[in-house]
Parts: C-alpha cells; sequence; structure tokens
C-alpha cells in the first residue's frame, strides 16, 4: 500500500513536467541585483526629475547629513531589500531609515507654521512620488518568502527618495509639518508595504 | 552526474544546464515530499507544496549565493513554502524560532499502534528545539550545520539540542 511517504512515481513524474515548463518558459535567470538596479534607478528618477521641474527652494535648514541618509537609504534599501542573506545590511539599512527620519525632524523649525492645504499638498506629493518606486519593490519582494524586514526596509528605501525630493522642495519647514507630512506619510507607506505584501501571493520561497 | 555535488550540480543549473536540475530533483524531491506530507497530513497538499518548492529553486536560482550550500537553502524554501501554507489557512507550522509544530510528531506509522503512540507521546514532551533537531537531524537526514542555519543558531547548540532530546528520549523509553 502507497503511503504519504512513498508518492506514486507518477506525482514526481507530474511536479517535474511543470517544473520543465517553468524552465522552458524563463531560460535564463537575472541576478538578483538587476531588481535592486531598477527600483534604484526608478526611486532616483522620480526624484531627481521633481527636484529639476519644481522651482520652489526649502525655506527650512538641508542639512547635507540629511540628504545624504536618505541618498543612502535609497541605495541600501534596494540592495538590503533584495540581496541573498544580507542580514546585518538590512540591520543597518533599518537604522539608517531611523537615523534619517530623526535627521529631518532635527532640521524643522519649531516657529513657522504651515496651513491645512500647504500640509495636504506634501502628503499627496510623498505618496504619489513613492508609489510606483514602492509597487517596484513590491513586485521584486514576491520572488521571496514573505520577510517583514525585507519589506519595510525595501519599500523605506524604495520611497526615501520621495521625501528627499520633497525635503528639498518643501517652503514649509515646521517641525510639526515635516513630522506629520513628510515623515508619518512615509512612515504609512512602509506600513502600507507590508500589509499589500502580506497579501500579495508569493511567487517564490526562496529565503 | 550522480558523482558530482549539489553544489556543484546548482552552479550547473545556474549556468544553464538544464539537465543538472534533474539531479536535484531526483535527490531531493521524495525527502521533501515526506516533509510535507509530514507537515500536512494531506497528500495534495503535500504534492502542491513540492511543487511549489522546486518552481521556487528555479524562479529564485538567480538568489543562490554561489559558495553557499544547496542543501539547507533547499529546506529553507521548502519550510517557507510550509509556513506560506499554512499562514494562509490560519494556521503556523513553524514557530518564530523554527520549530516544527505538533504536526510534525506524525511520522509514518509504525507496525506496532501502541509503540508509535509511546513515541509520539516522548517526542511531543521534548523541548521545541530539541524536537526540530532531532527530527531534522535523525528523520530528514540533515546536517548538524545545516539545521544551524536553519534555525538560524550555532552547530554546537544544534548538537547539545539533539543530544538533550535523544538522551531524554532514551530515558523515557528505557522499558522498551
Amino acid at each position: 500500500m502507497k503511503t504519504r511517504d512513498e508518492p506514486e512515481a507518477a506525482t514526481f513524474s507530474r511536479i517535474r513536467r511543470q517544473v520543465r515548463r517553468e524552465m522552458e518558459a524563463a531560460p535564463r535567470s537575472l541576478p538578483w541585483w538587476a531588481d535592486s538596479v531598477a527600483i534604484g534607478a526608478v526611486s532616483l528618477s522620480i526624484a531627481t526629475a521633481t527636484m529639476l521641474l519644481s522651482a520652489r527652494g526649502a525655506s527650512h535648514e538641508v542639512s547635507p547629513l540629511t540628504v545624504l541618509a536618505l541618498l543612502a537609504a535609497t541605495f541600501l534599501g534596494a540592495i538590503s531589500a533584495i540581496q541573498p542573506g544580507a542580514r546585518t545590511l538590512r540591520l543597518a539599512t533599518l537604522l539608517l531609515l531611523a537615523a534619517a527620519s530623526l535627521a529631518l525632524l532635527w532640521t524643522g523649525d519649531r516657529s513657522r507654521l504651515s496651513s491645512a492645504r500647504d500640509d495636504l499638498g506634501c502628503l499627496v506629493s510623498t505618496c504619489i512620488l513613492g508609489a510606483v518606486p514602492a509597487a517596484m519593490a513590491l513586485a521584486a519582494l514576491r520572488r521571496f518568502a514573505l520577510d517583514e524586514w525585507r519589506t519595510i526596509v525595501g519599500v523605506g528605501g524604495a520611497t526615501a527618495a520621495a521625501v528627499l525630493a520633497l525635503h528639498v522642495h518643501c517652503p514649509y519647514g515646521s517641525i510639526w509639518h515635516l513630522a506629520g507630512f513628510h515623515v508619518l506619510p512615509w512612515a504609512a507607506l512602509i506600513t502600507l508595504g507590508l500589509s499589500i505584501r502580506r497579501r500579495l501571493v508569493t511567487d517564490s520561497f526562496v529565503p | 552526474m550522480n558523482t558530482l555535488t549539489d553544489e556543484a550540480l546548482m552552479r550547473s543549473y545556474c549556468a544553464g544546464d538544464h539537465s543538472a536540475f534533474d539531479g536535484l530533483f531526483t535527490r531531493y524531491s521524495a525527502a521533501i515530499h515526506r516533509l510535507m506530507a509530514r507537515n500536512t497530513r494531506d497528500d495534495a497538499a503535500a504534492d502542491d507544496l513540492t511543487q511549489a518548492t522546486f518552481l521556487s529553486v528555479v524562479r529564485g536560482r538567480g538568489q543562490f549565493a554561489s559558495g553557499s550550500r544547496f542543501r539547507p537553502w533547499l529546506y529553507a524554501i521548502a519550510i517557507n513554502a510550509l509556513r506560506g501554507l499554512h499562514r494562509r489557512s490560519g494556521r503556523e507550522v513553524v514557530t518564530e524560532h523554527g520549530d516544527l509544530p505538533q504536526e510534525e510528531l506524525e511520522h509514518p506509522a509504525l507496525p506496532d499502534p501502541p509503540l508509535q503512540r509511546r513515541l509520539t507521546e516522548a517526542i511531543e514532551r521534548l523541548a521545541p528545539n530539541q524536537r526540530t533537531a532531532l527530527l531534522l537531524h535523525q528523520v530528514d537526514g540533515l546536517a548538524f550545520a545545516e539545521i544551524a542555519v536553519r534555525c538560524r543558531t550555532t552547530e554546537a547548540a544544534v548538537k547539545l539540542r539533539a543530544h538533550r532530546g535523544s538522551e531524554r528520549l532514551r530515558r523515557e523509553l528505557a522499558d522498551l
């Protein structure tokens, strides 16, 4: 009698046929960094285009360290979310994302105020500019088993360039404005990305 | 083909030699199916998960890091596939620490049902990390180093867990 541990040869033949069809459909595989390059390039292109097209300049202090932290988060997020293994790099990226958030707030002006309309504009801009890179990151992350840390650094890094573009052009430098309409939407995008990734069908279960 | 290591076969496969994949499939398909069958107690689900595991190898071959071992990578994929199934069905199959669940205890029936029951109960009483180390080593044939990679701990810790687990089983089943 066949037990569960001794499946029929037909079962393995069927699985092998299915796998062969998959191999024939995609005979070559891209290296892991192809996705990283694509996500990083799109994030930076959108941010650069936004900065070039926008005539406004930030009225608050734009710290070079904040800019560097956000740029580094973009690069490292794209790499560490996709690179096989790379747990240490993911942890470093996570810390960098936290540091970049704090740096953004550090440059805020406590005395300046902004209107609700200004606030809404920044919130919408963050979401619009970050949507495409975040979607690309989520599509790439479907090729891995669900891993919350990968998702956080992947979406956080992909949307960091949008936050950077907004930051250097936002004329409203109140710390409350930066916290509520730059950093909070960024965190919300990451949370939303995590929630979406949990619902997406996983294409491959590689660790 | 039989003399090549798993890693050599995987390298050949990644380089475009599709026949190398057949070698890996032949070596591991039955073991992966057994793992799935034990954990799901459902033939159809075990078939699907075995297929998902090998499809993941094909789709994720670009993520196989050169220099790493194939077997721990394959088992990590298999466990992730199991987790995916149980997450969808609302059950978690492997704990946060990589421990196997109660279903893992459901081995193929031994010829003597009372003996099977005693063995199952004794394994159930083991600490989860001892049970995981013991079952993956004794039942699935994974090396301690491979189990250590999957459980994210050291080889020495896995050896100690398996040793303590087997010692406890030995004491509990001494009268058999």
